[in-house]
């Protein structure tokens, strides 16, 4: 009976290149999966995260820990989301996949906001190269649809 | 004549309604509602994503399953949405009701309950209300767009999205110029 209150309960994570990351749980839990393992009791040892790399991982860290903190305002917090997410769109789709994975809500709006602001003004063709999409319109069928919005091909960016 | 006109009024109104409700439904493409974005999730939890670009590479580029994409596609603007029909059929479809939503537009009113319908005519609208609309039905907004076109004596709205995640986010949907003042006032 002598242990102490303050002392911290620390969750293990495991990757899918097996990298090992001890972190407070109160951090961990913001991952409604997380906390759901931990809920379900099959949380006992080591979680493994077969669909999370540490790469990814270790930014999906930093990110909670920031965002556990009840401390940091508001304005700050909006800051720290906003630089966040100025990384590569290729990055940001990864963390996507982790953020839904991990049922990580806030994260999951911030990056697809961010993916949304940055495609805003794009050409269809960017869209197709950045998503890995074949068109599969013929050009006539393509060129039709285009041509009835028209209006929406105004102030597009250069690729 | 005016009761005739509004009484025609009313029934398109209704008619709408009821063809909006059944789309509403139905509609699989950006009409989603967080009850269809719930199941989505799971089903991507349960069918496990690929967990990106591998260990310790980060060449390759990950690709956003549809459901993800869809996730991005409710936050752009109704022009950006316009202009992505053509990236391929999968997103032409999405994009667009099953069929036009070709009715005589009342100006439904963020406010109102439901689609109410202000003409039977083709109106001879204000500059300005042509250029945007909202579409409302049972205090949701449904779609939104910038612009629309008569044909056959019909209007044939650009319906863009769902709005469901703009009413989350207001104060950004007011910078997107989503909500033209002019149809609110």
């Amino acid at each position: 009976m002598a242990t102490t209150t303050t002392e911290t309960k620390m969750l293990t994570l495991c990757t899918s290149d097996k990298q090992q990351f001890q972190i407070e749980e109160t951090i961990a839990l913001q991952a409604v999966t997380i906390r759901n393992m931990v809920e379900d009791e099959c949380a006992s040892n080591v979680i493994p995260l077969p669909n999370v790399n540490s790469k990814i991982m270790i930014q999906i860290i930093e990110y909670l820990k920031k965002h556990v903190d009840s401390s940091v305002s508001k304005e700050d917090m909006e800051k720290f989301d906003s630089a966040f997410v100025e990384k590569k769109l290729s990055e940001i789709f990864d963390i996507i996949l982790a953020a839904n994975y991990l049922n990580i809500k806030n994260l999951l709006d911030i990056c697809c906001q961010r993916v949304a602001d940055v495609m805003k003004n794009k050409s269809p063709e960017w869209v197709r190269r950045t998503f890995n999409i074949v068109n599969d319109f013929t050009a006539e069928e393509e060129a039709k649809i285009r041509k009835e919005h028209e209006w929406a091909f105004e102030g597009v960016d250069e690729d | 004549m005016v009761a005739m006109e509004i009484e025609i009024g009313i029934k398109i109104g209704i008619e709408f309604g009821r063809e909006v409700n059944e789309r509403f439904r139905s509609w699989l493409g950006l009409g989603l509602v967080s009850a269809k974005l719930a199941m989505v999730k799971k089903r991507i939890k349960a069918s496990g994503v690929a967990g990106g670009g591998g260990g310790g590479g980060g060449g390759g580029v990950s690709e956003l399953p549809h459901d993800l994409v869809i996730e991005v596609l409710t936050r752009l603007p109704a022009k950006s949405l316009m202009r992505f029909k053509c990236v391929s059929k999968l997103w032409i479809e999405v994009l667009t009701l099953r069929r036009p939503t070709v009715f005589v537009p009342g100006l439904a009113l963020l406010s109102s309950p439901a689609i109410t319908s202000a003409s039977s005519t083709l109106p001879s609208w204000p500059k300005s209300l042509m250029a945007s609309f909202v579409c409302t039905y049972e205090s949701r907004i449904l779609c939104c767009g910038r612009k629309f076109y008569t044909k056959e004596n019909k209007v044939q709205f650009f319906h863009s999205t769902s709005l469901t995640h703009k009413l989350r986010h207001p104060r950004k949907a007011k910078e997107d110029n989503m909500f033209p003042t002019e149809i609110v006032r």
